[in-house]
């Protein structure tokens, strides 16, 4: 299909989805109305937005870059991706207006363009027993920002195949818990992770060693790791070391699959002619001795002194284009309340010896959620539609302290996941109450991902 | 305007494609089967891994023998009178192995620069033009035409599906099977030109061929089965 063809459908696609938002705007509940209303005003712009974009594509200029001498092979491959961000505020609540003052103005800074990855990324593997990755994303480095969802180095780790009966992964690697959490991001309709899988209530990467092995054709993966139990902090600036318990942290995970082996991937963009299921499982637990709370941490609960122990259980399947996953997360923590006496980490503040339950004090509070997806993936359109539900509740000991949201995605794939514009609108269903944890409001985020690959 | 959305959702499952359905299936002992051909006396297969080892079979997928080379990502295989020709795709090295034992004679290098696990997927002899031709994966797919030395004589883009795993090449028309399209395409091995598409009911198909009465066997590679399908008609 050439780019002129592409125009002709992106343009049907968006004179069709005008109708249908111009019949929506003048119905719904608030804020669905007001985000219509945006979309069919943006929709305008966006027929400009897309049809030179889609014009200056080359079907062919996309193509990761491989160097061999037989037995050293190297992968150079890349991406970029970019988006436009708006949020939708509540007008009464303090925390939206500059400074928390309601006599101040809307503050939105989050209506904004963002560069969200400018990624590179480089695979190798040298004879039969050693591969390596290393993967830095740009984007976060010039932000200086290496933790929450997207730290700037995102892999540098080394593989040895040469036991045989195990594979041992040495470095900075992605931690194998969530199955979400495994699923590169960039084959995804959305813009950001489920909020209980996006690495704010447990960290996603460490550097450490892992063990990992398959049985029956692949269709059984087993992972078994020690790490720092730091996380992505551990290649901060303020951090680098252990916590001071110079303890680790062990992870588990386990899945299977029927009736073949089942990728880490959550959409059947090749339709996949017989139904395909996964089940997993997996845990990890942590002690650490003082916690040391993330700057722009959402939830304070990534690294945080105390026992800390997590579950999870997910089910993926698909068939013939559509595909579902429902991921389980719980979170039980002791917090140990100790004070850091060089003054340097923070003091576990949520401490349940001062935290009671009716009249009860209670040693221990849970957090968790639950995530959920359907999705269709249509080769004719070339696009994939998706909704999703999560929730979750960092801490069971403040009531009112769940928070529930809806989101729909859809992208249109001009190469496949190579060259996707992809939008994201997130619905809140349920708000925390809690004051003191931050807000996060309806949003919508449109833009577009190249990978060069 | 909801009944078009509704109709464009599913139009996936309109029939557009004729359905092949296999007739027989075995699991096969070989760890990730990535091709198969018919071996030079007609009485079984050859079936390379992902693994990097070529390995004999008989007609039912039980192994005979293999060989005591081992490469690094098989993923193309073809036998004539002359020998055995496999394809490594890491490597971009076409092996020539030895007949009576399966030991390797030569290896040349088959130039590529493009993605490590989106290389060469193929290899057969086109008769029509004799020469040997090689399929890369995708992103995107080019055929090469390779001479006997496996020099590279011309290369051409292949347009129709997503992907390529395997190709083959039967009475004049050339077949290659798509592993993400689970389909059969029908080219002309003149002009590469696609002429029709035939869906499979298989997960992953990797390796197609023909056995010696004519049937098609192909290999899924996720699932370690052979299958084979009788009586169907490609040719129409």
């Amino acid at each position: 299909m050439n780019s002129f063809s592409v125009q002709k459908i992106v343009n049907s696609v968006i004179w069709k989805l005008n109708i249908l938002v111009n019949q929506l705007s003048n119905s719904g509940p608030r804020p669905l109305a007001s985000v219509f209303q945006l979309l069919n005003s943006k929709l305008k712009l966006s027929t400009f937005f897309l049809i030179p974009l889609a014009l200056s594509l080359s079907p062919y200029s996309f193509a990761q870059i491989s160097l061999s001498n037989g037995e050293h092979n190297l992968e150079i491959s890349g991406s970029i991706s970019s988006f436009y961000n708006q949020r939708f505020y509540y007008n009464q609540n303090p925390e939206n207006r500059i400074d928390d003052n309601l006599a101040n103005p809307i503050n939105k800074d989050k209506d904004r363009f963002g560069l969200r990855d400018m990624q590179l990324q480089l695979e190798g593997r040298i004879g039969h027993d050693f591969e390596y990755e290393f993967q830095v994303d740009f984007a976060d480095l010039a932000n200086q920002s290496d933790l929450g969802e997207n730290p700037g180095i995102m892999d540098a780790n080394f593989t040895y195949k040469g036991l045989k009966f195990v594979n041992a992964t040495l470095g900075y690697q992605k931690i194998p818990y969530s199955r979400n959490s495994l699923v590169p991001f960039t084959f995804s309709p959305y813009w950001q992770r489920a909020e209980v899988a996006r690495g704010e209530i447990f960290s996603r990467r460490d550097v450490g060693i892992m063990l990992s092995e398959s049985f029956w054709d692949q269709k059984i993966n087993v992972y078994g790791g020690m790490f720092t139990g730091m996380g992505e902090q551990i290649l901060s600036a303020n951090g680098g070391d252990n916590d001071p318990s110079g303890e680790f942290e062990y992870v588990g995970r386990v899945d299977i699959a029927f009736p073949a082996r089942y990728r880490y991937r959550d959409y059947d963009i090749n339709s996949s002619p017989i139904p395909m299921f996964q089940l997993g499982a997996a845990a990890r637990t942590v002690k650490r001795k003082y916690s040391s709370f993330l700057p722009g941490d959402d939830y304070y609960l990534r690294v945080i002194s105390g026992q800390k122990d997590c579950f999870t259980a997910d089910f993926s399947a698909q068939w013939k284009g559509f595909s579902t996953q429902v991921e389980w997360h719980l979170i039980n923590v002791k917090p140990t309340n100790e004070i850091d006496p060089s003054g340097l980490r923070y003091r576990e503040s949520r401490g349940t010896a001062n935290t009671k339950i009716g009249a009860n004090p209670t040693g221990f509070f849970r957090a968790g959620g639950i995530l959920a997806t359907v999705s269709y993936a249509s080769k004719p359109l070339k696009s994939i539609f998706s909704i999703r539900y999560d929730q979750l509740n960092p801490n069971d000991l403040v009531q009112k302290n769940t928070e529930e949201s809806l989101t729909f995605a859809c992208a249109y794939q001009i190469r496949g996941f190579n060259s996707m514009i992809k939008a994201q609108y997130s619905y809140r269903l349920i708000d925390r109450k809690n004051p003191l944890i931050q807000r996060f409001d309806d949003q919508l985020r449109v833009g577009w991902q190249m990978l060069l690959r | 305007m909801y009944k078009l959305l509704i109709v464009l959702l599913f139009a996936s499952y309109c029939a557009d494609a004729q359905k092949l359905k296999h007739t027989w299936s075995k699991k096969l002992s070989i760890k990730e089967a990535s091709d198969i051909c018919l071996n030079q006396t007609k009485d079984g297969f050859f079936i390379v891994s992902d693994d990097g080892i070529l390995f004999e079979t008989n007609l039912e997928g039980i192994v005979i023998r293999k060989s005591p080379f081992r490469g690094f990502d098989f993923e193309g295989v073809f036998a004539d009178a002359s020998g055995i020709y496999v394809m490594d795709e890491r490597t971009r090295n076409v092996h020539s192995f030895n007949p009576a034992d399966l030991s390797l004679k030569r290896s040349v290098e088959v130039n590529y620069n493009g993605g490590r696990n989106k290389g060469f997927e193929s290899l057969t002899w086109n008769e029509s033009k004799k020469c040997f031709i090689a399929f890369t994966e995708k992103e995107p797919t080019w055929v090469f035409e390779l001479d006997q030395n496996f020099q590279v004589l011309n290369k051409q883009k292949v347009k129709g599906m997503s992907d390529i795993s395997a190709a083959t090449f039967l009475n004049g028309k050339l077949f290659l099977v798509s592993d993400e399209d689970h389909a059969i395409f029908r080219y002309n091995p003149e002009t590469y030109e696609l002429e029709q598409k035939f869906k499979l009911n298989i997960i992953n198909p990797e390796g197609l061929c023909f056995g010696p009465d004519g049937s098609l066997y192909v290999v899924s590679d996720d699932m370690g089965i052979l299958y084979r399908f009788d009586s169907i008609t490609l040719f129409n």
